[in-house]
């Protein structure tokens, strides 16, 4: 009986084995599908998909971005100056003695110092030639997270205007002629006096405004050192090097660009967003010759839609605040519109790192059509289960991302916001 | 106590080799599917209609063969198929293999008690197109490809009772459910519309189950010393498709036919016979019911002889030869009859006897097949392995 058994099993296992390979009948044969959908595509207008766009701003701050700017009557308009507070000048330093042995010598004396300033130096953010560039002492404390062009601290219970506007009276530490052509940096050399002052504002900590004075440019600091000199007490032919990090930086500007009525735009430091309230009717009235392929209207279920995509088109931005590098466009759901400009908001409907969109689209080449994918957002509106959510938010995927900001046709010009859907219109498939 | 463990052993056995059946045909895509045969293979082999053969088997097309049987039996099939098909010159090919048939049987004191489970339709295809549309019917293109997928079938599940009448005649009959589940999505993909993103593809679809029941009679013996005639009859109720929760789609319900079976043996020789039948079903229950196509009654038959004197390794073995010819009941809208045809070769081996009980026997069958619906052809091969294991 077991080799009955025996031979039964190797019989089934070898014949499994033989034809393993599967593979379903296929045919090529397209009338064999019992159902003939069909795939549309409507274009709606600002006017027939959406109510109105609101932009908000204010999200972020300067102080945020690697890169603070610096502006001397940029495009006849712009003035930018940064702001960096470095740490307390050092108490003490390592210093070896006359018997070699190093100790921290507390009375040290400042002979002078250096301010190190290194530019960016990539295409569109270098001055076409030299620039002189201007430091001086900040006369009062300065909250980097709220100054601006007017206001030094502009916190709750807080606001302290500067004594001038743009963060003056500074009184003034040196000038330097920085060349792009010949490095990337600038030094600017103090004296014991400079060093002195500048350590004076111990309660504000020292801070130092940098300025350009050539006009028409608009370039960007990377990054500011103080250096000190010290000659030390217990070893006077020596003299040592001690540093006083930056803590804290921002840039202030003027004059504040306020968004156009009607316009779209994102971008800048602080950023700005735009809210679209979306109203996209349930019957869709097709074109006629749509309408000879599906029955009109066409009812909009979240099952047909396959597709939507909202068309924007690039607008020269203000020539001072156009951008000098790639604005990414990113697009998600306002979660709590009632709280707007606070609301949550839901994951991106792009997927990092947003749509690119080139400088020159904000600029020379204006009037480029980017295209959002909206699916998700546009199919949540039918959607009988869950909420809806009818505005939907253009912001940039990181904020501030530039003091550039990127600007769009808004709705009632050509060139206007625009949908685009793309609907598959369909019997339900039945058994037989 | 030591057979009902060898019993859960086959059971265990037949279970384990309950895997879902592969694809057979293209001609699954019509109507209801693609008949089976739910047959052992020495009935493939000897023209494919079941009925009227000497010799105790498990049958789901014979409710009386099960009374010859003498000693617990278990026996199931395997079937792998090849095919090449042609619809309108465009050439596909695919494989596949399925177990078919499966059935358990007892003798007890009032007769053959068995349980089978049998293929009766095949709903397993697909179908893909590709093609250009114009969206918004002012000449933006796109293209899009199309996809069809059924994916499921029918089974039969029956219990039977099979028994020797005083005279000779043997008598049998079984009733069970007819039972399946079908997937059918359709996906349309957008390979280029140019629209900036990626669309993700369109999809609808859903799944049903079938419910049915489904009852067979027959009877077999010999008329002298020569012929063994027998027939038999399978009453299906109407099949009822249900969708389940996330289906859009309705329900159906299907008519499923009447089946006939006539057969008989001439037994030539006490190794050479020779047997040839008749079937019929009344598809035509089901045309109304289609949404797609149309079904008519159809009629086959086959036959075949066997020779039982050969050895092969040192085991006794029979030989045999046979053809069948058959109507297949589900058409399209092409309104051409589609028909197959066999012709069959198999060798069965009787591997492990005790006294007069067979415990253990192999039954291979080679068919070489061809069906066609006007120019749509398809030709297959199929190799059929029947095990029976007798005596736990």
């Amino acid at each position: 009986l077991k080799r009955a058994w025996l031979v039964a099993g190797l019989v089934s296992a070898s014949w499994g084995l033989l034809a393993c390979e599967e593979t379903t009948p296929t045919s090529g044969n397209g009338t064999l599908i019992p159902l003939e959908p069909q795939t549309v595509a409507l274009d709606l207008s600002f006017e027939e998909f959406a109510e109105a766009v609101t932009v908000y701003g204010g999200y972020g701050t300067p102080s945020e971005l690697f890169e603070a700017v610096l502006a001397q009557d940029y495009e006849g308009v712009l003035d930018a100056r940064v702001l960096v507070r470095y740490a307390q000048f050092p108490w003490a330093a390592s210093v070896r003695d006359s018997t070699g042995t190093t100790r921290a010598d507390s009375a040290y004396t400042f002979v002078g110092g250096r301010l190190v300033a290194r530019f960016d130096t990539t295409e569109a953010n270098r001055p076409e030639g030299a620039v002189v560039v201007r430091a001086g002492v900040l006369p009062q404390e300065f909250d980097a997270r709220t100054a601006s062009w007017a206001v030094a601290v502009d916190t709750l219970a807080d606001r302290q205007p500067w004594g001038e506007a743009g963060a003056g009276p500074a009184v003034s530490l040196g000038e330097a002629e920085w060349d792009p052509a010949s490095g990337d940096s600038v030094v600017l050399e103090l004296d014991s006096a400079m060093v002195a002052m500048l350590g004076d504002t111990l309660q504000a900590g020292p801070g130092v405004r940098y300025e350009v004075l050539t006009a028409g440019v608009r370039m960007n600091l990377l990054s500011s050192d103080l250096r000190l000199y010290a000659r030390p007490n217990i070893h006077q032919d020596t003299i040592v090097t001690l540093n006083a990090p930056p803590l804290a930086q921002t840039f202030i500007y003027d004059p504040f660009p306020e968004p156009a009525q009607d316009g779209i735009r994102v971008g800048g430091a602080p950023s700005w967003r735009t809210v679209m309230t979306f109203d996209v009717p349930t019957q869709l009235p097709g074109t006629p010759a749509i309408c000879q392929r599906v029955q009109c209207p066409i009812t909009l279920t979240p099952g047909r839609l396959n597709n939507a995509t909202l068309t924007l088109t690039t607008a020269p931005s203000e020539a001072a605040f156009q951008p000098a590098d790639s604005v990414f466009l990113d697009a998600r759901a306002v979660l709590a519109p009632e709280l707007l400009p606070k609301s949550p908001l839901g994951t991106s409907l792009v997927g990092a790192p947003g749509v690119p969109i080139g400088p020159d689209g904000f600029g020379d080449v204006a009037g480029q059509t980017v295209t959002i994918p909206v699916t998700t957002f546009v199919r949540a509106l039918f959607d009988e289960s869950g909420e809806k959510v009818p505005d939907l938010v253009l912001l940039t995927p990181l904020e501030p991302l530039s003091i550039g900001f990127g600007t769009f046709v808004g709705p009632g010009q050509p060139g206007a916001p625009r949908l685009r859907l793309i609907l598959t219109v369909s019997d339900t498939v039945e058994i037989s | 106590m030591n057979a009902s463990r060898t019993l859960g052993a086959a059971l265990a056995v037949t279970l384990l080799a309950s895997t879902p059946a592969s694809a057979q045909s293209l001609f699954a895509s019509r109507g209801l599917g693609l008949p089976l045969f739910a047959t052992d293979s020495r009935v493939l082999a000897l023209g494919g209609i079941g009925v009227g053969l000497p010799g105790g088997e498990l049958s789901l097309v014979d409710p009386s063969a099960p009374a010859g049987l003498n000693v617990p039996s278990v026996a199931f099939s395997v079937q792998s198929t090849w095919a090449d098909a042609d619809e309108g010159g465009a050439a596909s090919d695919f494989s596949g293999t399925r177990f078919p048939f499966l059935s358990l049987g007892y003798p007890t004191s009032i007769g053959t008690v068995t349980v089978a489970i049998g293929s009766v339709l095949d709903q397993r295809w697909i179908t893909s197109s590709s093609r250009q549309i114009d969206l918004d019917g002012a000449g933006g293109l796109g293209v899009v490809t199309d996809r069809f997928e059924s994916d499921g079938g029918i089974s039969a599940v029956r219990l039977g009772l099979a028994r020797t009448l005083p005279g000779g005649v043997s008598v049998g009959a079984q009733v069970g459910r007819v039972i399946g589940d079908v997937s059918r999505i359709f996906d349309r993909s957008f390979d280029s519309l140019n629209v900036g993103t990626p669309v993700p593809d369109f999809t609808l679809g859903g799944r049903w189950s079938y419910r049915g029941w489904t009852a067979a009679v027959g009877a077999s013996g010999m008329i002298g010393s020569v012929l063994m005639v027998g027939g038999s009859y399978t009453w299906s109720s109407e099949l009822d498709a249900l969708p389940d929760e996330n289906t859009d789609g309705a329900e159906g319900s299907f008519g499923l036919p009447g089946e006939l079976r006539v057969g008989a043996t001439a037994v030539l020789s006490p190794q050479l016979s020779i047997s040839g039948g008749v079937h019929t079903a009344s598809w035509s229950a089901a045309d109304d019911d289609l949404s797609v196509g149309g079904a008519r009654d159809v009629f086959s038959w086959g036959g075949g002889v066997e020779w039982s004197g050969a050895s092969v390794l040192g085991k006794p073995s029979a030989v045999r030869l046979g053809y069948r010819a058959s109507e297949l009941p589900f058409t399209l809208e092409d309104a051409t009859d589609p028909t197959e045809t066999a012709f069959t070769g198999g060798l069965g081996m009787d591997l492990l006897t005790g006294g007069d009980v067979v415990l253990a026997r192999l039954d291979l069958t080679l068919e070489r097949g061809l069906r066609a619906a006007g120019s749509f052809e398809e030709r297959f091969w199929r190799f059929s392995t029947s095990v029976r294991v007798s005596g736990f």
